[in-house]
């Protein structure tokens, strides 16, 4: 019986190994952290503010993942599973996206994200951004650096990319440049990625299938989401387009003094009292 | 001829065309012959790419370029070695395959800067660890590594130079103002995040309402939550020939729910005992009107050094309970017992018609006070509702001694008198504020009601063969409701109105009593720019004074404008500006006509007139601020003018000072600047602080019969560096240089100061500080005199998981004097204080956790 019950555990282990392996679909050469920073205004008073977040872009030989810092800082480094994390997590309040993987499917991005109720995976075309090179140099966080402008999502980007790192990578979906992207704003002074650190890191780049989630044509899907982020009922009513009919478990926690997180069916909803301005990367 | 002209020009662009264009093309493999993807192909001229593409999953590439001269045609790729070809000459289309060699990866690294700032809109959320000095200890130690936070020596926290209005701990706001509590006792390891929220409402039901205040939350790691902690300290010292002792204990629980500090310290030297019940926000302040009117006697306090012998205690249990998600209940039990004693002699300089008075006293103040309290709060705060109820419960009672030699002249050592001074008094007061807010809609109603009984039932004040008595009895009652309409997402309205009604009464050899009644009027209005970048707010305070007092009938309806102005120009930088007219009145205290003694030489007599002053005030305040950055810059300038109806007089007659206020008008202006930058660099742990300041102003009064108008100017300048050149040092410097002038019948009187602090600390092994910090001043004292003082002190402490030990050396070279002066409007007063001497002092603090194991 112990013997058996040994075995059995052995099994386990192993079908856990695999299971880890199997969503492996590469392994990281170095990981960048990024800051992002949207200017916005809150929903409730209109009051002009900058939310910030740092990000952290693992690049693999051929895939690379984008995450919040600070969920890779709690999978990888305390080597936690990836479990639900509730709290006030920087991303969502910024309505960025939980994760995006460049180059999978091979040739194509794939981005996981919620929209109350249900989470959502789109998988668009990694069309190649043809940046303008330009003359204008810098030194952006000790890397000497050359200027770049291109159109992506309907916005025009102005980005700074060194070549001592030779890498196509960049923050969100922005990449292609002959050299890593560095920094990173748009036209309209909205959204602004800058490079915070660089760190040689070899660990895996999991994707785990997830039947749940509700696949959608990138063009559709960035039109849905901006025509209910940016409808102007969205600041008085963060989930305006429920119904009561829905079956939708709330679950509230309480974050500093005066702030609440919702989650509704585990989706992160802005509670009507802190919700912003949408501020959508991708205008098509 | 035409048709030969356009085919001539096609010709000449085509051929253009062709010798400019260049085509190369390719595969990119490895030494395995298989295709590389994602490889960087590109074109250089002079360390500038000109054009560039990326190798397909196949390895393929196709770059096209403009030919002007050679180039390079580099291949990189961050697994590989990068390959170069230079191309020399204009081949239109050419192929260029290439074997990529792998290499192992070594990119430059940058480190992560200060993995621990997040901000979300309002909220600025720091990371406390990533901050954290090895030899840092209490969350204390931590708050003044964060950029934009300053802790001042009582332990006040400001951010971007203004004071917290609130500290939380886990969202729950237990010791209001005596938060020293916890920056003092709570471990630093113990606080996961310290969350600045600034423009920070504390009903819930205001979110959309403008606020310029800065509260502060601390997050605790899982650690510090839902097991009790305890932080026992020893210690034992010698200081001159005196043993030292220093104990205490803190215990301390949170958890989601409920919140709970018990401590108690006793000591008999420095503020270990006393500066832990500071309270940052003045709710522990015992007062009445007897205690003002026979104050205290103090002294100089010298900026620097030990200068009283202390013996202080406390006793505190606090509890928060959270009901639910809107109610709370709390309950704070203090007594603080603090005796101290000091000794300075003084050099008073009057004004006098066409001689100065010159007066030298050693001066030896004593004083003990017992100061229990007790507070009740009750709170509802949800976003359409606000209840709040709270009771206060203090008392004082105090004794102070302060024996006084005066000397023959300035330069003789012989005493001639030697004047006696007992005081001792009794305060008690009662306060009860209840708070309710409504909000239907876009309407809110408020009710607030605030009753106070102040009483003190004996001041009694003994000097040489004098004595006075005082006793008084206030019942403060304020009563107010408020309507605001929101009238849409710009406009609001605000329709206050107040009903005050104190009776008051104070007996001196005088008793006087009496009413003061004052409705109040203060309608409002504010509007805001559809961007929200611009705020605007108007008020119009109506107020009708009705002062029934014994012999006095004064009755003053006044009209007080303010405004408040406010442009964002983005989330990092805010500019605001304030303008009011304020008209004050004075109080009973006015109408104490009979002279009473308040020293054994002065005697002080009121005008038996109220006084009433008016006063115009504008505030331009600047914030800009680089949080990612580590960047704030504040900037504030003031204008204040007005005038009185009165104006004070002082007469000397030999020793004797006698103060009164005459019933003629005076007027005063003043204007003050100043400018703060603050920079973090996070990596290398250093701070740096660079502040200014300036200051003007202008003041009438009488001495000696005769009208002085003073004018007071000068400027101040001091930067602060805290610097880590190596992971085992630490060096901190601070500068400061000041200079004062005051200007009045035609002579100008200067005082400059240099300050220079410095901290030196090494960290030989692990856990292990030793510091050596310095204090050097230098002091102008008159014309042609200087004075410099030279403090000298060492630690060392050692920190293992269970217990920090501590060794404190103060005043090694045992300087016992400090000197300073400074100038009032018509008098000069040069302090020479007695500084404590050689003290050692070792001390061990536990940090006790149930169920923790070494």
């Amino acid at each position: 019986m112990k013997r058996l019950f040994l075995s059995l555990l052995t099994g386990m282990a192993a079908l856990c190994g695999f299971s880890q392996t199997k969503d492996s679909v590469d392994v990281s050469q170095f990981t960048i952290v990024y800051d992002y920073a949207c200017n916005t205004r809150m929903g409730k008073t209109g009051e002009a503010i900058t939310d910030t977040v740092r990000l952290a872009v693992q690049v693999g030989t051929k895939v690379n993942r984008m995450m919040e810092y600070y969920w890779y800082d709690y999978f990888i480094h305390h080597h936690r599973q990836e479990e639900t994390l509730h709290g006030l997590w920087s991303h969502c309040v910024n309505m960025m996206p939980e994760c995006v993987y460049t180059n999978l499917p091979e040739g194509q991005m794939t981005t996981r994200e919620g929209i109350v109720p249900k989470p959502y995976e789109i998988t668009e075309p990694m069309n190649t951004i043809r940046w303008a090179l330009k003359d204008d140099t810098a030194t952006i966080a000790t890397y000497p650096c050359q200027k770049a402008v291109g159109e992506f999502g309907g916005r025009t980007w102005t980005v700074f990319y060194t070549d001592e790192v030779p890498s196509t990578a960049g923050p969100w979906k922005l990449h292609g440049c002959p050299g890593l992207i560095v920094k990173a704003d748009d036209s309209e002074g909205i959204h602004h990625f800058e490079l915070n650190a660089l760190v040689t890191e070899h660990y895996p780049i999991t994707y785990t299938p997830k039947p749940d989630h509700v696949k959608m044509p990138h063009d559709k899907y960035v039109k849905f989401r901006n025509g209910l982020f940016c409808n102007p009922r969205f600041v008085q009513d963060p989930h305006y387009w429920l119904s009561a009919g829905d079956n939708i478990q709330v679950q509230s926690y309480m974050w500093g003094p005066t702030d609440w997180v919702e989650y509704y069916n585990g989706i992160y909803s802005p509670h009507k009292d802190n919700v912003r301005y949408y501020q959508p990367l991708e205008l098509k | 001829m035409k048709t030969f002209l356009i085919l001539f020009i096609l010709l000449l662009s085509t051929a253009t065309a062709w010798c400019q264009t260049c085509e190369v093309t390719g595969t990119v493999k490895n030494l395995h012959n298989q295709p590389v993807a994602d490889v960087i192909v590109k074109t250089e001229r002079g360390g500038r790419s000109l054009a560039y593409t990326t190798t397909d999953q196949q390895g393929r590439y196709t770059l096209r370029f403009e030919w002007k001269e050679e180039v390079t045609l580099i291949f990189s790729h961050v697994a590989y070695e990068r390959e170069e070809i230079f191309l020399k000459e204009h081949k239109g289309k050419q192929s260029q395959d290439v074997i990529l060699i792998p290499r192992t990866i070594t990119l430059r690294e940058v480190k992560v800067k200060a993995p621990s700032l997040q901000l979300m809109g309002d909220t600025l959320s720091y990371n406390l660890a990533s901050f954290l000095g090895k030899g840092d200890v209490t969350l204390e130690d931590g708050l003044k590594r964060l950029p934009g936070i300053e802790v001042s020596g009582t332990g006040a926290i400001r951010y971007m130079g203004r004071p917290i209005s609130k500290f939380y701990i886990e969202g729950l706001d237990m010791l209001d103002g005596r938060y020293n509590l916890a920056t003092k006792n709570i471990p630093a390891e113990y606080t996961s995040q310290v969350q600045v929220l600034r423009h920070h409402k504390e009903k819930k039901m205001d979110a959309d309402e403008e606020s310029a205040n800065v509260a502060l939350n601390i997050k605790l790691t899982k650690k510090a939550k839902f097991k009790p902690f305890g932080e026992p300290i020893f210690g034992a010292g010698r200081m001159e020939k005196k043993a030292l002792y220093a104990a205490g204990v803190t215990g301390m629980m949170f958890t989601d729910n409920f919140q709970t500090i018990v401590s108690a310290k006793g000591s008999n030297h420095g503020d270990f005992g006393s500066y832990d019940m500071i309270d940052h926000f003045g709710n522990s302040n015992v007062s009445s009107l007897a205690t003002s009117k026979l104050g205290k006697w103090g002294g100089g306090q010298p900026p620097v050094g030990e200068y009283r012998h202390q013996t202080n205690g406390y006793g505190s249990l606090n509890g928060i309970l959270k009901l639910d998600t809107t109610r709370q209940v709390r309950a704070n039990i203090n007594y603080t017992y603090e005796e101290n004693r000091n000794s300075f002699s003084t050099q008073t300089i009057y004004l006098g018609e066409g001689l100065n008075t010159s007066i030298t006293e050693t001066t030896r103040p004593w004083t003990r006070l017992h100061r229990p309290m007790l507070e009740l709060k009750y709170e509802d705060n949800a976003t359409n509702h606000y209840f709040c109820d709270n009771l206060r419960v203090k008392a004082q009672f105090e004794e102070n001694t302060c024996p006084v030699s005066t000397f023959a002249d300035d330069s003789s050592p012989v005493i001639t008198t030697l004047n006696h001074q007992h005081r001792s008094a009794t305060a008690l007061n009662i306060a009860n504020n209840f708070q309710a807010k409504v909000r239907i809609g876009r309407q809110k109603w408020s009710l607030t009601s605030n009753v106070q009984l102040q009483r003190s039932p004996s001041v009694v004040l003994t000097m040489n063969d004098l004595t006075e008595h005082a006793q008084s009895t206030s019942l403060l009652t304020s009563h107010s409701t408020a309507y605001q309409w929101k009238i849409n997402p710009q406009w609001r309205i605000n329709i206050p109105f107040d009903f005050r009604a104190d009776y008051q009464m104070v007996e001196t050899k005088q008793r006087v009593s009496g009413w003061n009644i004052t409705p109040s009027f203060y309608p409002n209005t504010e509007w805001r720019s559809p961007d929200q970048r611009i705020y605007i707010s108007m008020v119009a305070t109506l107020r009708w004074l009705h002062l029934h007092y014994t012999h006095c009938a004064y009755s003053l309806p006044c009209l007080n404008p303010a405004a408040t102005f406010r442009y964002t120009f983005s989330g990092e930088s805010e500019l605001r500006l304030n303008s009011q007219f304020t008209t004050s009145v004075g109080d009973i205290l006015d109408l104490l006509t009979t002279p009473v003694h308040t020293t054994y030489r002065s005697v002080s007599a009121a005008s038996g007139i109220i006084g009433k002053q008016q006063k115009w005030a504008t505030d331009l305040n600047y914030k800009f601020q680089i949080p990612y950055q580590y960047f704030t810059i504040v900037a504030n300038a003031s204008w204040n003018q007005g005038k009185r109806n009165t104006l004070t007089a002082q007469t000397v007659s030999g020793t004797d000072v006698a103060n009164a206020s005459l019933l003629q008008h005076s007027h005063f202006r003043s204007a003050t600047a100043d400018l703060s930058i603050s920079k973090s660099y996070i990596p290398i742990h250093t701070k740096l602080i660079f502040k200014t300041s300036g200051y003007w102003g202008t003041n009438e009064s009488v001495s000696q019969s005769l009208l002085v108008t003073s004018y007071n100017y000068g400027f101040t300048c001091s930067g602060e560096a805290t610097y880590n050149p190596f992971a085992w040092m630490q060096l901190t410097g601070e500068g400061r240089y000041s200079k004062g002038y005051t200007r009045r019948l035609g002579t100008i009187d200067a005082l400059d100061a240099v300050t220079a602090i410095g901290y030196f600390a090494l960290y030989p092994i692990e856990n292990l500080e030793v510091k050596v910090n310095t204090h050097i001043v230098r002091q102008q004292l008159s014309a042609t005199q200087h004075k410099s003082a030279s403090l000298l002190g060492a630690s060392a402490q050692y920190k293992t998981k269970r217990a920090v030990w501590k060794l404190t050396l103060q005043n090694l070279l045992n300087t016992r004097r400090y000197a300073y002066a400074t100038y009032t409007a018509t008098d000069c007063y040069t302090y020479d204080c007695h500084l404590l001497g050689r003290t050692m002092m070792l001390s061990c603090k536990l940090h006790l956790v149930k169920g923790a194991k070494e």
